[in-house]
């Protein structure tokens, strides 16, 4: 984020741009303990709950009080952040990761995330909000257990009423997670390359699919409609008990 | 959470980079047998975590990564003291630095039938290669990385790319490659430690310090630092 300055002898943290990852009080390299997390009340807190700098909130992956209560984040200094865990809650799901178990994405599906911020650059929420609201156009269904989908109405994919004050705040990385029919896959990609042009960030998409007998299910759509991904990626090797096939 | 879904660069350098990811054993006993089975192919990086005074603590262990380099809230563990774990817990994570490690953890987890979900990150057609010859897995799902799009000029240059993308989470700042890369450069530190002191920042120690070092050691030839 190149939010820490150095100038006049002394070095400073800018907090505009500093997203509240808490990568420097980890790192533990200051030599008179120097950094600390200010107690950041709502809506600052958004940036620390989507930049992994905040101390656990919730007591599991998927309770979101944290949002849904505009928590405050705690002041924190690196004896704090030593004695409790630092990075809990998580800007995203299981996804792809446990279909085997949890047939989250069917034979007919493609699952698809925005990954805002990523790689390294952050976001401001009023960027994600224009492609979550092109993907709903498109005939996207949000992912409820996504810590971004407890932020917007599931069916415009618009920031809610009560959360817009979070427009401006900037974060690390936030993730939309969809599902849609597979024949809407173009429809998607399309929509997010639209929005994609009116961001002042960059987010990085995955494509999930199915495979059946070795062959990716998703692949004659991919390469109708020209869309490109990389020779590498994630397997689900299918090993999970009780299997979904 | 695609914790590494995108991780940048050529086949050559990627062929090199396999990340095995396994949900918690269903019995503390499955978990060990598990974090045996990632131990026993010579990991760039494991992880699981322990509980210690009623906190779940995560244990890391990173090639070429001692208690000289341990730091804040970053500490090292021993791959022999990651074997020693007696009660492992959470996910169970390996970073490997060849094909052949990352298709014998997947064997013995389908041989084992412990019934924990697992995923293989790294390129499509060898997984798919290596799981045509495994017992029990096969590819039931693929997460595949359609790149990048915005505003890419607020990117930094791909080869910086390839290092960092290796944290998921963007824990691992460009400006503190290129800082550590000169750093390297000027004689300061080690590439092996500018790798481990990047890898560090990844909390879920998912970055391949073996591919690091490399990494490093090929901008100081090829660029200017």
């Amino acid at each position: 984020m190149a939010a820490i300055k150095e100038g006049d002898g002394k070095s400073t943290i800018d907090q505009d741009e500093c997203v509240d990852c808490g990568v420097c009080i980890r790192a533990g390299v200051c030599p008179v303990d120097a950094f600390y997390f200010p107690e950041t009340p709502w809506p600052r807190s958004i940036r620390a709950m989507f930049s992994g700098g905040a101390l656990s909130f919730g007591k599991n992956f998927y309770d979101f009080s944290y949002i849904t209560e505009k928590a405050t984040t705690k002041a924190m200094a690196f004896k704090d952040v030593k004695e409790g865990r630092i990075g809990g809650g998580s800007r995203g799901t299981d996804e792809m990761k446990t279909n085997d178990v949890s047939g989250r994405f069917k034979d007919g599906d493609v699952g698809m995330a925005l990954e805002f911020g990523r790689p390294g650059v952050g976001f401001k929420f009023k960027d994600i909000e224009k492609a979550s609201v092109a993907l709903a156009m498109a005939g996207a269904s949000f992912e409820p257990l996504n810590p971004y989908s407890v932020l917007i109405e599931p069916k415009t994919g618009k920031i809610k009423k009560e959360f817009r004050d979070v427009l401006n705040e900037r974060a690390l990385s936030a993730i939309i997670e969809c599902v849609a029919p597979k024949e809407k896959l173009p429809d998607l990609y399309n929509a997010a390359m639209k929005a994609a042009e009116e961001i002042d960030t960059v987010f990085t998409m995955d494509i999930i699919s199915k495979a059946k007998g070795g062959e990716v299910l998703l692949k004659p759509i991919l390469d109708e409609a020209g869309i490109k991904v990389r020779i590498n990626g994630k397997t689900n090797v299918g090993l999970g008990r009780p299997l979904i096939k | 959470m695609t914790h590494s879904n995108h991780r940048r660069g050529s086949r050559e350098s990627l062929i090199g980079d396999w990340v095995v990811f396994t949900y918690p054993g269903k019995t503390v006993e499955a978990s060990r047998k598990i974090l045996d089975a990632y131990t026993k192919y010579n990991p760039v990086c494991c992880n699981c975590s322990v509980m210690e005074n009623e906190k779940r603590t995560s244990k890391r262990y990173m090639r070429g990564w001692d208690k000289r380099l341990d730091s804040g809230v970053h500490k090292s563990v021993t791959l022999a003291e990651m074997r020693g774990l007696k009660e492992p817990g959470g996910w169970i994570t390996g970073v490997f630095d060849n094909k052949e490690s990352a298709q014998g953890v997947i064997n013995e987890l389908g041989e084992g039938e412990f019934g924990s979900c697992t995923v293989v990150s790294g390129i499509f057609d060898e997984v798919f290669d290596f799981l045509k010859k495994a017992p029990v897995a096969y590819p039931h799902t693929i997460n595949m990385s359609a790149e990048t799009f915005g505003r890419l000029e607020l990117l930094p240059e791909p080869k910086i790319l390839e290092i960092i993308t290796m944290c998921g989470h963007h824990f691992v700042s460009r400006h503190l490659a290129k800082h550590l890369i000169k750093e390297v450069k000027n004689g300061r530190r080690t590439a092996k430690d500018a790798a481990v002191e990047l890898g560090k920042q990844c909390t879920c120690n998912f970055f391949n310090v073996a591919r690091a070092e490399k990494l490093i050691n090929d901008y100081i030839k090829t660029e200017q630092v």
